[in-house]
């Protein structure tokens, strides 16, 4: 105890408040866009928040200022970008509460994700769960303007990803844990993709087909992508639209899953791709007098089938015979089995 | 017999013994005394402090007996052998009576409120049980309050104590030890504890210790702790004061020993471990649900008070990314333009309230109420306004404050609020490593630590599974059945 004492006060005295650096001397980012420029240089777009703003919005002087500024930088590095930010803002980057990395489709054809991620994914203050977006259009000017509901563009962006469970043209999330794990694979991947919607708005739809070497192959549409959802069975809660005697009904589902099994006959492989779902019509344009006969029911649950059917045919088919991708990780089912 | 008798005649003997004990006594003016002839040529002189003595048992009880002594009895009183069985038989039969030998005796039971009858002729000298000490009654519990159970507290006198504690635990096997302390001002204290329940070589090693202490005067059992405490230099007591009755005799059925001193209204329970300093009577009493989750309450309050200032200030200069981002935004732009960083801000916001609280507990109760205006309102929300703490520490050291009064024991409160300073600058300096390293120093001096020779944090380390049920739950009495 009295050698401890001494020692203890050694240790504080000696070290100070070294490496501590006030939360409010900080610049939080809250997300970041990837932007082609000119040679083989990006720009780097960084969203930062005003915590002030943030906090007195309500007051007049604030009223509808959005509570963060955006910062664009030209490098042809990462690193140099975010480093050259501390020269023309008073607060240093902080990135631990990032919430997206939108990257425009134009970096995405080079091939250059490992590269163009790696301090994202490699620094100590980056957080896995940060989410990925591809953007055919300008990331600057997506990232700009206050979305209604969220004070940062870039949480809109990040809350409007997490509906993916209800939406079905919308691709499940990509996180930058994800994309740590998919690199090194040689299979390839879907991330979703976000576009501008209307003037100041945003809509994620479709997605960003990569190959096994990270590079951009082609872009899903919003109907390819329904498929791509129910493949992987991440369609809990969605909702489909079915066409029987010229009228529409919806089908909502509560539970949708998807089995993939493979089978290797005659040097032939095969995969089976087996859909469970469960659920109820969520709104009916048809016949109610009708709706209240057995047969007819099963004559829905077929068009159901039939509907769920040709969407998972029509990727399927898609990327075997446009893409040559495997984005729905047969490969692993493979390997799995094998081993 | 230590003065010559026969050289001086009757009053001057008398006279001469009445010199001694003024000596003795300084020439003190509040000693009285009281000459009366008995029969014919029997002279007998009262001596008794003011105040401290029932005046009306003296008339009553002594003076009158004695006048009224008959000469028959007189004889006989004068041929017996056994004066003092013949005055407590036949003269004085409803007094206490003690013979004395030397004068310095005699003092000593006239500062205990008893008074000195002296009779000529006689060879003998008495003491007479006629104390009456000015008490408070007995009332409810000041600093251990609660909502269900006993509602008395120990009071100044330590008879009453005694009889408190019979009142609470009839039991045979009760033994209540007496002994004296101090080496001038002698005090009575008492060792209270159940035979056979009891650990015998702990018991030998309190009474050893108690026997140790040489201070003139003990004024508190606050000051008996602190001198036989195994280790002086740390900051959780080793023993536990407590005020209710009820409380000393549960930690009695658990083998534990209560010390008691005249004059102090705080009984003193040891050996003690870390969990009994969370445990609170009340526990027992509701329901063993309600028991459980409010000691759960009470652990995670006392987590609160050591911890809640040392990992805000860990979080808001050093892992900002720990904070979630909604709430990290809000402090941010809550402390934008506070002068200080978070480690002043806490001092100042910290030592503030301590000295609120000691300023409340010294204020006289009709300004009392000065301290919530004063605390609220110029402290709380001026402090805010003028930018030198942010909101979010008022809320801080309110919630740490409240966290620390749930803990049944004050002792233990105060050491973790002593603690939450230490563990302060160490979050400042290393951020949650210094946290975690303060953690580990407390936590290894814990458990090396003893109290009587038992150590602190039974029965969690080393592991007791019998006692296991009483620790972080109360479970119900029927699984758990108490001594």
């Amino acid at each position: 105890m009295k050698k401890a004492i001494p020692l203890f006060l050694i240790l504080i005295l000696l070290s100070g408040c070294w490496d501590s650096k006030e939360i409010e001397e900080i610049g939080f980012v809250m997300g970041v866009g990837l932007d082609p420029a000119e040679g083989d240089a990006f720009e780097t777009t960084f969203q930062i928040a005003i915590p002030s703003q943030l906090v007195q919005q309500s007051s007049p002087a604030n009223k509808g200022k959005p509570p963060f500024i955006n910062v664009s930088s030209v490098g042809k590095s990462n690193f140099k970008n975010i480093r050259q930010i501390g020269a023309r803002r008073s607060r240093t980057l902080n990135f631990e509460h990032l919430q997206v990395i939108v990257i425009h489709t134009e970096l995405l054809e080079l091939g250059i994700l490992e590269h163009i991620l790696d301090v994202y994914l490699r620094d100590h203050e980056m957080r896995r769960r940060t989410l990925i977006l591809a953007s055919e259009d300008p990331v600057k000017e997506l990232l700009k303007n206050q979305l209604p509901l969220e004070s940062f563009k870039a949480k809109s962006i990040e809350k409007i990803q997490e509906n993916y469970q209800r939406v079905l043209s919308m691709p499940k999330l990509t996180s930058i844990g994800d994309i740590s794990r998919y690199i090194p694979k040689e299979t390839g991947y879907i991330i979703p993709l976000i576009s501008k919607f209307e003037s100041d708005e945003v809509i994620i739809e479709g997605g960003a087909i990569i190959n096994g070497s990270d590079k951009l192959v082609g872009l899903l549409n919003p109907l390819e992508t329904e498929g791509y959802n129910r493949v992987i069975g991440e369609t809990n809660q969605s909702v489909t639209e079915v066409k029987a005697d010229d009228e529409v009904f919806v089908y909502e589902s509560y539970l949708m899953n998807s089995y993939i099994s493979f089978e290797h006959t005659n040097d032939e492989n095969t995969f089976h791709i087996t859909i469970k779902t469960e659920g109820a019509i969520g709104e009916s344009w048809l016949n109610q007098k009708k709706l209240s006969e057995n047969k007819f029911l099963f004559k829905l649950q077929t068009l159901i089938e039939q509907k769920i059917e040709k969407e998972i045919n029509g990727i399927v088919k898609v990327m075997q015979e446009e893409y040559y991708t495997d984005v729905f990780g047969f490969g692993d089912i493979i390997k799995s089995e094998n081993s | 017999m230590k003065f010559p008798k026969k050289e001086l005649n009757i009053p001057e003997n008398l006279k001469y013994f009445k010199n001694e004990i003024v000596n003795l006594l300084s020439n003190s003016d509040d000693i009285k005394y009281k000459e009366i002839s008995v029969g014919n040529n029997l002279y007998s002189l009262i001596i008794y402090i003011d105040g401290i003595t029932d005046i009306n048992k003296i008339e009553l009880e002594i003076t009158l007996p004695l006048q009224k002594m008959q000469n028959d009895e007189l004889k006989e009183l004068k041929a017996t052998t056994s004066p003092e069985s013949f005055i407590s038989n036949h003269v004085l039969p409803d007094m206490q009576i003690s013979t004395f030998i030397t004068a310095k005796e005699a003092v000593q039971g006239l500062l205990n409120g008893k008074s000195v009858l002296l009779l000529n002729e006689i060879d003998t000298f008495f003491l007479l049980g006629s104390q009456k000490f000015e008490n408070r009654s007995i009332e409810q519990p000041e600093s251990e309050v609660s909502i269900r159970g006993p509602r008395d507290a120990f009071i100044e006198e330590i008879v009453s104590n005694t009889s408190l504690i019979r009142k609470h635990l009839p039991n045979q096997n009760l033994v209540i030890e007496n002994g004296q302390i101090g080496s001038v001002a002698k005090k009575k204290f008492s060792l209270v504890y159940l035979k056979g329940v009891v650990d015998k070589n702990t018991l030998e090693e309190i009474s050893f210790r108690i026997n140790c202490i040489t201070t003139d005067n003990i004024q508190d059992t606050g000051e008996i702790e602190q001198l036989i405490e195994d280790n002086v230099l740390s900051p959780f007591p080793q023993m536990i004061s407590t005020e209710r009755p009820d409380k000393t005799v549960a930690f009695l059925q658990e083998g534990k020993v209560a010390l008691l001193l005249q004059g102090s209204p705080f009984a003193l329970i040891m050996p003690v471990s870390l969990n009994d300093h969370f445990k609170s009577p009340e526990d027992y009493y509701n329901r063993w649900h309600v028991g459980s989750l409010i000691r759960n309450l009470r652990y995670s309050s006392a987590f609160v008070a050591l911890f809640l200032p040392s990992i805000y200030i860990a979080m808001v200069s050093f892992h900002q990314g720990m904070i979630p981002t909604t709430l990290a935004l809000s402090i941010a732009g809550a402390r934008e333009g506070v002068a200080f960083p978070s480690f002043l801000e806490a001092i100042i916001m910290e030592i503030t309230f301590e000295i609120l609280r000691e300023a409340g507990v010294r204020l006289p109760r009709p300004v009392g109420q000065t301290i919530g205006i004063v605390g609220g309102l110029v402290i709380g929300d001026a402090v805010v306004r003028a930018q030198i703490v942010s909101p979010i520490m008022i809320i801080v050291v309110a919630l740490t404050a409240l966290a620390s009064f749930t803990l049944p024991s004050v002792s233990i409160s105060v050491s973790f609020r002593m603690l939450r300073f230490l563990l302060m600058i160490a979050a400042a300096t290393l951020g949650l490593y210094g946290i975690i390293l303060g953690f580990i120093m407390i936590s290894t001096h814990l458990v090396g630590l003893r109290s009587f020779g038992h150590y602190y944090t039974t029965p969690v380390a080393p592991i007791l599974k019998k006692e296991l049920g009483d620790v972080i739950f109360r479970l119900p009495l029927t699984i758990v059945k108490k001594k």
